[in-house]
């Protein structure tokens, strides 16, 4: 999908990183320092960075300081600590996103995903209705059909399961889910999450075959039909 | 803790009182000394007046006596002479011719002190005319005695204030012990003597109430020592089931040869029980950020219903199964850190959802406690009905890890910090929880300052802390009060 840069010097993290980011079809180098990263970034090979703060040699502010002398490079940075303040200054110093360790590897990727989008551009012409096997979503007129049969939804029903269907096949963390639907950006709280969509689940998949809507233990749901 | 020595104080209540006592006593000897010095002259001027009295009489008497006898008054003023020691004599007649004076030689030479008096007087018949007298008396020795008197006080103001400044200096001294003693006690307190308190005996009225204050202090300091001992507890108790099950199921599913598929729910299982301590250990970085004094970043003012609806609107699935509604009620202006109370009220909302009547309607209750006046504190209650917390537990709610019953059943699926997180977010926005409970309601909430004191420092976090609100992507087990 895309060439990623990882800056990071604890090996396990970088290696765990490069791992799970080449599974899901990006092609990743590793810099294990700033020097090397910062090397490796101004060849201008790659569409996103992922960036450590606290590296040897040059730390991840200075990279970052050096990446936007450059030019527009999306970068992701990565930390363990998460003052107000660092958070404020990477944003400051043109960070695209924050993510603080430790983190959920699918709301990494989830991120990721994102920022590449962000810097492909808009999508010329946003569609206004989805199709997902038998089921039907009607942007502009709020209408589910499921087989023909129209389905009632409440409103936040609906935005949850716009979401889906928007990044279908995609694993949706429970707080990516909170922050998206409900705007609420803490993690607390996401049993409620799970409340919601067994509420969806009931009205969009327990009356009809096959089951679109999965719960991928332990990261979050994904829509999507397995039955093809 | 650096211990002053003296010298390094520019400020000392013992010198400067002393200084003080040594200052007023110099001026009040000194008053008194001009005081005593100006009534004693005072009293001596008078008496030589009233001898003068004496003499005049005196000296007229033996002049009309002469008058009467017919005798020359100058004659009769010679042959006296020798009985008026210490006083010269002068008589003139009208026209100013001397009729008699005191020889020029002792005892009729005077010192340069003299008190003097003219008078005149007709002797004998009224065709006589009148004689002139001038009378002077030597004042020597009261000139000495005032002299005298002014070198002793001279002497005594000065001996005087350096006495007194000294029994000051040594009073105040001794006054001043019990603040020593205080500091000795205060230096005793150790992390492991806690339950020291500070005694004065016999209780001083100046110091008592700083006494009270300061044991007070120890109190919630001890407190709070105590609670942070058993928070360490809780945190290691809250760390061994999930870290017991990791092992656990990671070593059985290691012992044997597995197929895949049993692998990967071991590793499932894994992964919750992991996001469980990530969001665990999210929380009390947090808490720890409110307990070094962070506080919020506020937005812009905007109206809480508004905000607090939108947290209503993500428990409403949650609310549904349970048969229970939510209503927002009131409305207030106010900048907060959005995020922040979004998360502190969906805390309270979780924890009024569990102990809520099944069919009953929550409360959101916003209120500013004078009207929108701008300036005022926003209180933020969420009401529930259902049983009533017995009211020795509501100071405790908000500790953290405390249960008013461990063994309910829903227990195990948050980890206790939920009302400790909404005690963090009100102390970041300058306010306080309050929780009230009877009749079978109860409200639980928090007060929140308008706007951020301008005047306190910002804090600056040591670099290698870590924490944690907001984003990171830890999704897990069920958190709540």
């Amino acid at each position: 999908m895309a060439r990623l840069l990882i800056i990071e010097d604890e090996a396990k993290a970088a290696d765990y990183l490069q791992r799970g980011l080449t599974e899901n079809g990006h092609v990743v180098d590793v810099a294990r320092d700033g020097i090397e990263g910062r090397h490796l970034a101004s060849e201008g090979r790659y569409e996103l960075v992922l960036l450590d703060v606290m590296l040897p040699g040059l730390d991840g502010f200075e990279v970052l300081k050096a990446i936007r002398a450059r030019g527009q490079l999306p970068v992701l940075m990565l930390t363990a600590r998460e003052r107000v303040e660092d958070r404020v200054r990477g944003l400051q110093d043109g960070a695209d996103d924050y993510l603080v360790k430790p983190f959920a590897f699918s709301e990494l990727l989830a991120r990721v995903g994102a920022l590449l989008r962000r810097s492909a551009g808009p999508a010329a012409g946003a569609p206004t209705s989805w199709r997902l096997a038998d089921l039907e979503l009607d942007l502009e007129r709020r209408r589910v059909q499921r087989a023909g049969k129209r389905i009632e939804l409440s409103a936040k029903e609906f935005q949850l399961l716009t979401l889906l269907l928007r990044r279908r096949g995609q694993i949706l963390s429970r707080t990516t889910l909170a922050e998206q639907v409900w705007n609420m950006n803490f993690d607390s709280g996401t049993n409620l999450v799970e409340v919601a969509v067994r509420r969806l689940r009931a009205k969009l998949d327990d009356p009809f075959m096959p089951k679109l809507l999965h719960t991928v233990r332990g990261m979050g749901y994904v829509l999507e039909d397995r039955s093809t | 803790m650096k211990a002053h020595d003296n010298a390094s104080c520019p400020y000392s209540i013992g010198r400067r009182l002393s200084w003080k006592l040594a200052g007023l006593a110099a001026v009040g000897l000194s008053l008194l000394g001009l005081l005593v010095f100006f009534a004693v002259r005072m009293q001596v001027a008078q008496a030589q007046q009233h001898l003068m009295d004496l003499r005049v009489q005196k000296v007229l008497d033996i002049a009309r006596k002469a008058a009467a006898d017919g005798a020359d008054p100058a004659e009769r003023a010679a042959a006296y002479a020798m009985r008026r020691s210490g006083t010269r004599l002068e008589i003139t007649d009208a026209r100013g011719g001397l009729v008699y004076r005191d020889p020029d030689q002792a005892p009729f030479l005077l010192s340069p002190h003299v008190v003097e008096r003219r008078f005149e007087a007709k002797l004998g018949t009224a065709l006589a005319e009148p004689l002139r007298f001038h009378l002077v008396v030597d004042a020597n020795d009261d000139a000495e005695l005032l002299h005298r008197l002014g070198l002793i006080l001279a002497v005594v103001v000065p001996v005087g204030t350096l006495a007194i400044g000294m029994a000051a200096l040594v009073t105040v001294r001794r006054g001043l012990a019990p603040l020593r003693e205080l500091a000795r006690q205060t230096r005793e307190i150790q992390p492991d003597h806690l339950g020291s308190r500070l005694v004065l005996a016999p209780p001083v009225e100046e110091l008592q109430p700083w006494v009270d204050q300061f044991n007070a202090m120890l109190e919630r300091l001890e407190r709070a020592y105590l609670q942070l001992e058993n928070f360490n507890a809780d945190v290691a108790h809250e760390l061994r089931t999930p870290l017991a099950n990791l092992i656990g199921q990671t070593e059985v599913s290691l012992s044997r040869e597995r197929a895949a598929s049993d692998m990967r729910e071991t590793l499932q299982s894994n992964l919750e029980e992991l996001l469980r301590l990530s969001t665990l250990v999210h929380d009390m970085l947090f808490l720890s950020r409110a307990d070094r004094g962070v506080s919020a970043r506020r937005g812009a003012a905007r109206s809480l219903a508004s905000l607090l609806t939108e947290v209503a609107e993500f428990h409403e699935a949650a609310l549904e199964e349970r048969g229970l509604h939510v209503r927002v009620d009131g409305d207030a202006l106010v900048a907060v850190d959005e995020g922040l109370v979004k998360r502190a009220v969906s805390n309270l909302l979780d924890n009024a959802t569990r102990f809520a009547e099944p069919g009953s309607t929550l409360r959101i209750v916003i209120e500013s406690a004078a009207e929108p006046a701008a300036g005022s504190a926003v209180r933020i209650t969420v009401e529930n009905r259902g049983a009533t917390i017995a009211p020795e537990h509501l100071p405790r709610l908000f500790d953290r890890f405390f249960r008013v019953d461990s063994s309910r059943p829903d227990g195990g699926s948050h980890h206790g910090l939920g009302l400790a997180i909404v005690a963090a977010i009100a102390r970041m926005h300058e306010g306080r929880t309050q929780a009230a409970s009877s009749g079978g309601l109860t409200r639980i909430g928090f007060e929140l300052a308008p706007q951020a004191p301008r005047t306190r420092p910002p804090v600056h976090e040591p670099p290698d802390t870590a924490d944690a609100p907001g984003h990171h992507g830890a999704a897990g087990a069920a958190q709540a009060a």
